[in-house]
Order: C-alpha cells, then sequence, then structure tokens
C-alpha cells in the first residue's frame, strides 16, 4: 500500500512538473525586438527605361516589438514600416508571421510603398526560448522613379535595440 | 503638363505622382476580364496556419484609366476588393520594346499608417503581377501580400490568369 502510494506520488509530481513546464512556455514572452542584419534580394522592371533590374542589398533592420505590434526601420532605405505579428498556434515560443507595411503605402501609389510578410523561427534549446533568431519572406516594392520590385528578405537577429523606429 | 491637368480632371491627382515619373509609356492596356488561379498560405489571427492549395476560376476585371495609360483599376470578384494599380512596359537594353509588362496594384483600403500606431488597415494588399502578350494575353505569375479584412495574414501566388473578354467593365479608382 505505501509504495502504490509512493508511486502515486511520484507521478503526480512529474506530471505537474511537465504541466509547470508547459505553463511556463506558454507565457513566455516572445519578443522579436533587436538589430538584425541581413540582405533584401529584388528583382523587377526599372522605372526609368522598362529594363530588368535585380539586385542584392544588405539590410540592417531594427525592430521593436510592443505586445503584438511591430515598429520596423530598414536603415539602409531609412523606410519605417508598422505591423503586426501573430505567433503559430502549434509551436507558439518557435515560430510566427509578421506583416509590416511601410509607412507611406496607400493607395495612391506612392513611391516607396511595400508590403513585407516574414515568417520568424525563434532560438530555442530544449523548448525554452532563448531570442529571436531568424525572419525570411517576401515584399512587394514601388520604388523611386516608379521602380516595381518584388523581393526576398533573409535577416538574423545580432543584437538589442536600442532606439525605437516608428512611423 | 497637359497630360498631368487630364489626370486631374479624371480624378486622379494623387496616382499622377507614379504616372508622370514613367516615360510617355505605350503602357499596355490590361482593359478585360481575367480568370485564373491562385495559391495562398493564410495565417489566421490566432496563428493557424491554412495552406488552401490551388483555387481555381478566380475573375479580375481591369480597366486601364481613359487619360493615362499607365494606370489601371482593377476588381477582384471573389475577395469584392478594388485596386488602384500602374503598369510599367519592359524594354530591353537596346530600347527595344519586350511583350511583357508589370504591374503594382495597391487595394483600396490600403493607408498611409497612423504614426506611433501599428495597426494596419483591413484588406490591405499589395500585389506584384507579370504580363505576357502573345496569341492568348496571360499572366505569368504574380505575388499579393495581403492584411486581409478578418486580420488574416495571408500570403498568394497568382499565375496563368488569362484574359477571356476585352470588353472595358467600367472599373474606377480607388475612392
Amino acid at each position: 500500500m505505501k509504495r502504490v502510494i509512493v508511486r502515486g506520488l511520484a507521478s503526480g509530481v512529474v506530471a505537474l512538473a511537465v504541466l509547470g513546464m508547459l505553463v511556463v512556455e506558454v507565457r513566455a514572452q516572445v519578443d522579436l525586438s533587436g538589430t538584425y542584419f541581413g540582405t533584401r534580394t529584388c528583382a523587377g522592371i526599372s522605372g526609368n527605361d522598362g529594363t530588368q533590374d535585380n539586385f542584392p542589398q544588405d539590410a540592417t533592420v531594427v525592430v521593436i516589438q510592443t505586445g503584438s505590434a511591430l515598429f520596423f526601420h530598414n536603415i539602409n532605405d531609412a523606410a519605417y514600416y508598422n505591423g503586426q505579428f501573430v505567433q503559430d498556434s502549434k509551436n507558439p515560443q518557435k515560430k510566427g508571421t509578421l506583416t509590416v507595411v511601410s509607412c507611406q503605402t496607400s493607395k495612391d501609389l506612392a513611391l516607396r510603398s511595400e508590403i513585407v510578410q516574414l515568417a520568424f523561427t525563434n532560438l530555442t534549446q530544449a523548448g525554452v526560448f532563448l531570442g529571436p533568431h531568424t525572419m525570411s519572406g517576401t515584399s512587394v516594392l514601388l520604388w523611386d522613379h516608379g521602380d516595381q520590385f518584388t523581393c526576398k528578405w533573409n535577416l538574423k537577429w545580432d543584437h538589442s535595440a536600442t532606439v525605437s523606429p516608428t512611423c | 503638363m497637359k497630360r498631368f491637368s487630364r489626370v486631374v480632371a479624371g480624378g486622379a491627382m494623387a496616382l499622377a505622382s507614379v504616372g508622370l515619373l514613367i516615360p510617355e509609356a505605350m503602357a499596355i492596356d490590361l482593359t478585360g476580364t481575367w480568370v485564373g488561379n491562385q495559391t495562398c498560405t493564410i495565417i489566421s489571427p490566432t496563428g493557424d496556419k491554412d495552406s488552401s492549395g490551388k483555387i481555381k476560376g478566380l475573375t479580375l476585371k481591369i480597366t486601364q484609366d481613359a487619360f493615362d495609360p499607365t494606370l489601371h483599376y482593377m476588381h477582384f470578384v471573389e475577395v469584392n476588393r478594388n485596386y488602384n494599380g500602374v503598369v510599367l512596359d519592359e524594354f530591353k537594353p537596346s530600347g527595344a520594346p519586350v511583350p511583357k509588362a508589370i504591374a503594382t496594384f495597391v487595394s483600396c483600403p490600403t493607408a498611409p499608417a497612423t504614426p506611433g500606431v501599428a495597426d494596419l488597415p483591413k484588406g490591405s494588399e499589395m500585389v506584384s503581377a507579370n504580363f505576357q502578350f502573345g496569341i492568348l494575353d496571360k499572366l505569368a505569375k504574380g505575388t499579393s501580400l495581403v492584411f486581409a479584412e478578418d486580420g488574416s495574414q495571408q500570403s498568394c501566388t497568382w499565375n496563368t490568369f488569362r484574359r477571356v473578354d476585352i470588353t472595358d467593365p467600367g472599373i474606377g479608382p480607388c475612392p
């Protein structure tokens, strides 16, 4: 009888421990804030002469997150973006998606209009969130001179952010 | 300047900033009804991922602006969304024309950001589409990124749209 009780208690402790880990994981904040280094590679047509125009570009991006709100600053182009992000329902600590839109983007086809959609993958070890790791995805860009591009973004978290970018 | 005045008269003053920058292009006329396919990945507001697979038989109705041939207005029938767009003809480096064009469309709900506020207008969307012209007009490939009316984030690939009717559907610019 004593052995059964001990086993039951042990099982209960294990179950509580597992439950506790799950709760901690669910409650853990995912914070994408930071400075990211990477590239934006664009392909499209030049507005100047209508010829094909393709270019890779270094990208340094500062991200500040407040709740689901994201403020995004592409330093290389002095471009600011606002947007939203959502964590993946099945693996919220590791994956998610964000959409950010450059400040001037509008139905009036303003130059430097851009919508960026990125998937992020967080750096985790043994299920524990350590920090944002990478972002990659696509954008549609209407650039100076009427240039039209689609772009591929690849960014990697490098260090914490010190400046809050906002439109 | 004459062209600018015409655009103003047409109620598209804001769009002229783009149209004026493009050389007196013989912008290809996309007017008509286009039918084709789209493949989307949809992320719901709660983070559920839905890769819908190919959706067939979608309809786009496009009208070229009466005064600025680079400007086009589009209605995406199935999502009931309207767009302003600008078309750019493609040329070889030699200056020779190529039977291709690229177009960027921005949905009407898309609006400049409110400083300090990260909320995006529902229905915000940009589309980049590549058109080829020949015996059959064809949208070779396109990409659209959407922050939809239901708060979902969507990325879609458009392809194999073909113009099935050249009748002007009478789509106007965004209000």
